[in-house]
């Protein structure tokens, strides 16, 4: 199949729309108080991206957009039936006061369906894999913000559907991205099991979890623009790349080991801290 | 538990259980989508009626034209998807599983 590769195939205009709503509707979410608005700036971050990921004809990328709005569509019709049942049953519309636990475990498994984690996360590595490394970054990082900043508001106490996602998440996600030989899946997998770990700590020091989740956000961003500067989308390919650019090579492991937690590094104080809370 | 709590629920949740247990079309998929957002409207619609709260009667129209956009960008996706891979079966789109 001839399939061309250019650039900047879309006009400039409908790039700078498309990223401001992406930006708007995160921004949406983070200023609403009710449920309403908080859905419509998750759809609107939705609708916005769907178009930067099938920006090229392939039919790898158009099956990851087509993957990425039906897992996508059908989380944000859970929030928002969740929130409904909410409000039928104690006439609350208010983010703060979601209280039943019913609507609250829907809302939590709608959430971890958005934002990939373990037992609803096989939509991730799939899609990440059908992206292109810019996109691929926008949506391992700044996708993310709008759903946590939902899961940081409503604060469920106690909640041991919680600790059993984060467990879960991490071990798939340590598990999963061992025999992998694609670095975007391995990056979908780190995904996992680092948001595994965010969810773990979250009831207990929600602070921390905003600690990690930014250190994270650092790294992904650090590693996705070596792999676009390098070009490369492969094991193999990236063990050859010194050729290329020695620096850049050498300097990888070191983003890639501060990714895995060792000890000079950020996260593995993260870590640390949260086994002692 | 209200009548009208259960209809618009077990409407949802049949919407639900097709697109997640009933995995043939991509239209049905869509089909299902829509159904679930149109029972989610009924809910909206009834809270606003029964509460007689007046500002809350714009959220259904809200909720309505996001839902329409919604299905329209899950049609074009349907269009490139069969441009793509030839025909709109779910079982094709497995270019991206290794």
């Amino acid at each position: 199949m001839l399939v061309k590769l250019q650039p900047f195939l879309m006009s400039p205009l409908i790039m700078t729309t498309l990223l401001l709503s992406l930006g708007l509707g995160t921004t949406i979410t983070f200023a609403s108080s009710h449920w309403l608005f908080a859905w419509m700036g998750l759809e609107i971050n939705t609708l916005a991206i769907l178009p930067l990921m099938a920006q090229h004809h392939h039919p790898r990328a158009v099956e990851a957009t087509t993957k990425y709005f039906l897992t996508q569509a059908t989380a944000a019709a859970m929030i928002l039936f969740a929130s409904t049942t909410n409000a039928w049953l104690t006439g609350q519309w208010n983010i703060f006061q979601l209280t039943h636990p019913l609507p609250l475990t829907l809302l939590t498994m709608a959430l971890a369906l958005k934002i990939g984690l373990a037992p609803l996360h096989t939509w991730l590595p799939e899609v990440l894999q059908g992206l292109n490394l810019t996109t691929g970054l926008i949506l391992s990082t700044w996708q993310k913000l709008a759903p946590f900043a939902l899961l940081l508001q409503t604060q469920p106490m106690n909640s041991t559907t919680l600790i059993l996602l984060g467990l879960v998440s991490t071990l798939v996600g340590g598990w999963g991205g061992l025999n992998q030989t694609q670095l975007r899946k391995v990056l979908a997998y780190s995904s996992i099991a680092h948001l595994g770990w965010m969810i773990l700590v979250l009831q207990f020091t929600p602070s921390l979890t905003l600690l990690t989740l930014i250190t994270y956000f650092l790294m992904t961003f650090s590693t996705f623009v070596v792999f676009k500067l390098n070009n490369v989308t492969t094991m193999n390919a990236l063990s050859t790349s010194w050729t290329k650019s020695p620096t850049m090579t050498a300097l990888t492991p070191l983003i890639l080991l501060s990714l895995g937690g060792l000890p000079p590094w950020q996260d593995l104080y993260q870590n640390d801290s949260s086994f002692k809370n | 538990m209200t009548p009208a709590h259960f209809a618009f629920s077990s409407t949802f949740t049949l919407g639900l259980m097709g697109l997640t247990f009933h995995r043939t079309h991509l239209l049905s998929a869509l089909l299902c989508l829509e159904g679930m957002m149109l029972s989610l409207f009924i809910a909206f619609a009834l809270w606003t009626l029964q509460l007689n709260s007046s500002s809350f009667s714009i959220a259904p129209m809200i909720l309505l034209a996001f839902s329409a956009c919604e299905a329209s960008a899950g049609l074009g996706l349907l269009v490139a998807t069969a441009r793509t891979h030839g025909s709109d079966r779910m079982q094709n789109l497995n270019l991206l599983q290794c």
